[in-house]
């Protein structure tokens, strides 16, 4: 049963690969939501011995499978168990999978279908074998679904009577057209032909074993979704990566429904699809791009082109190099984030055994481009990194787990200028509306080259493991982290400084809740000798009020024309006054257990004990400002001031 | 079936929590595991196991935070690479953890019987492994004594938070590493793998 890969056979097939490949057909390299594959297409030397580059494949479902047909496993009736939630019989779990593909397939602009065609009786976990399975007999794991796919390594021209699978059952007919079971035999065969390398062969969506639902008020209790969850495995089944939309903006805290899965507050949220999720499944699968086949428009479809436009460009920094994994995304005239993609090409080392590499950049990676897919309208279009805050795509793609290698996604969340994009921007948050009526290219990003002067708590990550401790201390008080002017001034190297702002580490524990605070500000303060601390919160430099933070990430409160001025006073004012530069942020004085601290991010140091302040670099005031103290109120906090050489 | 049954243990045993689905906190990963090392990617073995690919995935130990004797580690992975097939594939399983060759990573493990005794699987499917930057600073490696389960989580925290970072900070004195681009895989906080084998 047990079959090792043997090395000696791949180093043939990987001799023929890197032949073929050249010949077959370029696969369209799409970064962005959509999944990407190890491939060994494009396959070229590397500079190190036994060492190769090649493309990432792109997984996707090719035309003639569409409609892909799912079967459900029937060797668990009723599904789960347990907790006091009634079992949930398969005669109601048949139609909550199908309503979760036709979540998918309702998609006007999309052509991607899935239905769910008949039942399988396997008492195990699914197999590689030609059944796209839908299976509830997975144990216990951190992640309550998951999509396995099998992908073609590189483009292949399969043969009639080809047994891919090694099953002793032709896999690949001549005298089909669509996969199907032409044989009757249970299992799908192909149309003999050519398939691009990241073509699905095989997709099994599994479910683990616990009480599963799809009673809406057992959800609002905490009982997993099966809809919601079923809808976010076949996304991934028909090729989208995880999303980085983690909440819509504005004041719609909507995470995408491909959006990384956390906690069970936001199921019922993630029923109905995000602007994002329905914009990557239509540019997948674009209606009316084809004149015949799933691709061509038939009733109820709307073409592709119809209803949205590509915007398109590089994200670079300022020398031109390009960075490879960025988060690129669009709001809207309503602050709504409606698309978002990751930036860049890159290719992966690889061996002739299957095994994968990491090459410095200037080898690997190919450019910045980007292709962000938008309904015709106004946008901002923003850059920010990839750097798991949110969690974001770095752990569905290869793509993301390079760019983490890369070590490049440390910049600043900015946006979109037009001809003042440079990488010394003095308003980051200006943005130049991109009118995408129409595809519109050339919108290209330049990543700043500031320092950010950084401080947090400790305590950061043991304070996930007693959120009670954290919920009950901060509301309607003030949080103040000092930013000792002579680093600021220490930025300058001669030239002076521009501050165009600070960031705030905010986080709610939904999804869907909306971090609102009263207030943040970049204000001014002194620590007297005697340890008394004056902020003045009644003249700051920089305030919003509200300030609506980001899920889980940095929230920016741009400093705006007022950039160089503070460079100014930082050069000028603070030192002779003796002062420095405080970042403040005031709490809701509603208690709200689904908000409990402001920051998941921690910071390079020790580990210290309950009830010590970092660093001394926080204060807390419990009566608006009047008096600060620098005890520890057990809060995640993550504070920064955003500094660039003029 | 007894192979349907051993695959079902390993995989059951990459759990390490209370609540179905709630996504496990380092400091339950490392209260449960089995063994938490620093080690090296050294070698890379794939095999189909009742249908499904599986990777063994073998780290050659620098540091056995919990006992100290660890020298290797062979870890069990859903996924993989089949090369060796007519039509080969790859086998993508969206939340599996991945090593590339020569990575060097922190690993909290927990035991598996299948296929070997020997193995392990990643806990909590792939958070259980972290990227460690490269070379290891010489002054980490004697901060923690061996077995003491919390100053090890306080370890993996630090790493966890440096690699969030990356290069955005740079002292636990106070800040901070201006925003450089990396021209080779070492420099500005850039994880974890060796440039070439």
């Amino acid at each position: 049963m047990k079959t090792p890969v043997r090395k000696t056979e791949g180093v043939f097939v990987f001799a023929i690969a890197a032949v073929t490949a050249s010949a077959m057909l370029a696969s369209v390299a799409r970064a962005g939501a959509n999944l990407d594959t190890f491939s060994y297409e494009n396959v070229e030397p590397s500079p190190y011995p036994g060492i190769f580059t090649a493309d990432l494949g792109n997984m996707r479902w090719d035309d003639r499978c569409v409609s892909v047909e799912y079967r459900l496993n029937t060797t668990m009736d009723p599904i789960g168990d347990g907790f006091g939630v009634p079992p949930l019989p398969l005669a109601e779990v048949a139609p909550a999978i199908q309503a979760a593909m036709d979540s998918w397939n309702d998609i006007p602009t999309s052509y991607i279908e899935m239905n769910l065609e008949g039942t399988v009786n396997n008492p195990g976990l699914p197999r590689y074998d030609f059944i796209n399975e839908v299976n509830f007999n997975r144990p216990y794991t951190s992640y309550i679904g998951s999509s396995r796919a099998i992908t073609l390594l590189r483009t292949t021209d399969l043969a009639d009577g080809t047994d891919i699978d090694r099953d002793g059952d032709s896999d690949v007919s001549a005298g089909i057209g669509t996969c199907q079971d032409v044989d009757g035999d249970g299992d799908i065969e192909f149309p003999a032909g050519v398939y691009a390398a990241g073509t699905i062969l095989d997709n099994d969506i599994q479910f683990i074993i616990v009480p599963w639902t799809v009673d809406e008020q057992l959800v609002l209790q905490g009982v997993w979704d099966l809809v919601s969850t079923a809808i976010h495995e076949f996304g991934h089944g028909h090729g989208l990566a995880h999303s980085a939309i983690y909440e819509t903006g504005g004041t719609d805290g909507t995470p995408a429904t491909m959006g990384y899965p956390g906690d069970n507050f936001d199921q019922l949220a993630q029923r109905s699809l995000h602007p994002d999720d329905i914009a990557w499944s239509s540019f997948l699968y674009p209606e009316g791009t084809r004149d015949e086949g799933p691709g061509a428009l038939q009733d109820g479809d709307i073409a592709f082109d119809e209803r949205y436009a590509v915007v398109s460009g590089n994200v670079s920094d300022e020398h031109g190099s390009p960075i490879a994994g960025a988060l690129v995304f669009a709001r809207d005239y309503s602050n709504r984030i409606v698309s978002s993609a990751v930036a860049g090409k890159s290719r992966l080392g690889v061996d002739a055994f299957g095994g994968y590499y990491y090459l410095p950049e200037e080898i690997l990676v190919q450019d910045g481009a980007y292709e962000l897919p938008v309904p015709k309208g106004i946008y901002r279009i923003g850059v920010e990194p990839n750097d798991r805050f949110p969690e974001a795509t770095l752990g569905s793609m290869y793509l993301g787990r390079l760019a983490e290698y890369f070590g490049r996604q440390t910049f600043t969340e900015e946006y979109y200028s037009g001809k003042k994009e440079s990488g010394h921007e003095v308003s980051l948050g200006t943005a130049v509306p991109v009118f995408a009526f129409e595809s519109k290219t050339g919108i290209d990003l330049v990543i700043e080259d500031n320092v950010f002067l950084e401080y947090a708590n400790p305590l950061d990550l043991a304070a996930f493991d007693f959120l009670g401790g954290v919920s009950i201390g901060p509301h309607g008080n003030l949080l103040a982290v000092r930013i000792p002017v002579e680093q600021v001034n220490a930025v300058d190297e001669g030239r002076g400084v521009i501050v165009q702002g600070a960031l705030f580490g905010t986080f709610p524990w939904a999804f869907s809740t909306i971090a609102e605070y009263p207030s943040a500000m970049i204000t001014t303060g002194r620590v007297a000798a005697n340890g008394i601390v004056t902020v003045d919160t009644n003249h700051p430099l920089v305030r919003a009020a509200p300030f609506t933070g980001q899920d889980r990430d940095f929230t920016p409160l741009y400093a705006g024309g007022k950039s160089l001025g503070l460079g100014a006073i930082a050069e000028h004012v603070l030192p002779r006054q003796g002062k420095d530069f405080f970042l403040v942020l005031e709490f809701s004085p509603e208690e709200d257990p689904l908000f409990p601290g402001t920051s998941p991010l921690g910071i390079l140091g020790d580990f210290v004990t309950e009830g010590e302040t970092a660093y001394g670099m926080a204060y807390y005031s419990r009566d608006k400002g009047k008096t600060w103290s620098a005890e520890n109120p057990l809060l995640n906090y993550h504070f920064g001031l955003v500094v660039s050489p003029r | 079936m007894k192979l349907w049954i051993s695959t079902l243990a390993l995989l059951a045993s990459s759990g390490a929590w209370a609540l179905p689905g709630s996504p496990p906190t380092l400091e339950a990963l490392v209260q449960s595991a089995d063994a938490i090392v620093f080690a090296r990617a050294r070698e890379r073995e794939s095999m189909w196991v009742d249908g499904n690919l599986l990777t063994r995935y073998k780290f050659a130990v620098e540091e056995d935070l919990l006992r100290g004797t660890l020298r290797e580690v062979s870890v069990i992975v859903e996924g993989g690479v089949d090369v060796n097939r007519p039509i080969p594939v790859a086998v993508i399983v969206p939340h599996a953890p991945l090593f590339a060759q020569d990575q060097r990573v922190a690993l909290i493990l927990r035991r598996t019987d299948f296929p070997h005794k020997q193995d392990f699987v990643v806990a909590g499917d792939g958070r259980g492994a972290i990227s460690l930057a490269e070379p290891a600073p010489a002054s980490r490696q004697s901060v923690a004594p061996v077995g003491a389960r919390e100053q090890v989580l306080a370890r993996l925290q630090s790493i966890v938070n440096s690699s969030n970072n990356n290069s955005r900070s740079s002292s636990p004195q106070g800040p901070s590493g201006r925003h450089e681009r990396s021209n080779s895989p070492s420099v500005g906080g850039a994880p974890p793998v060796k440039e070439a084998p």
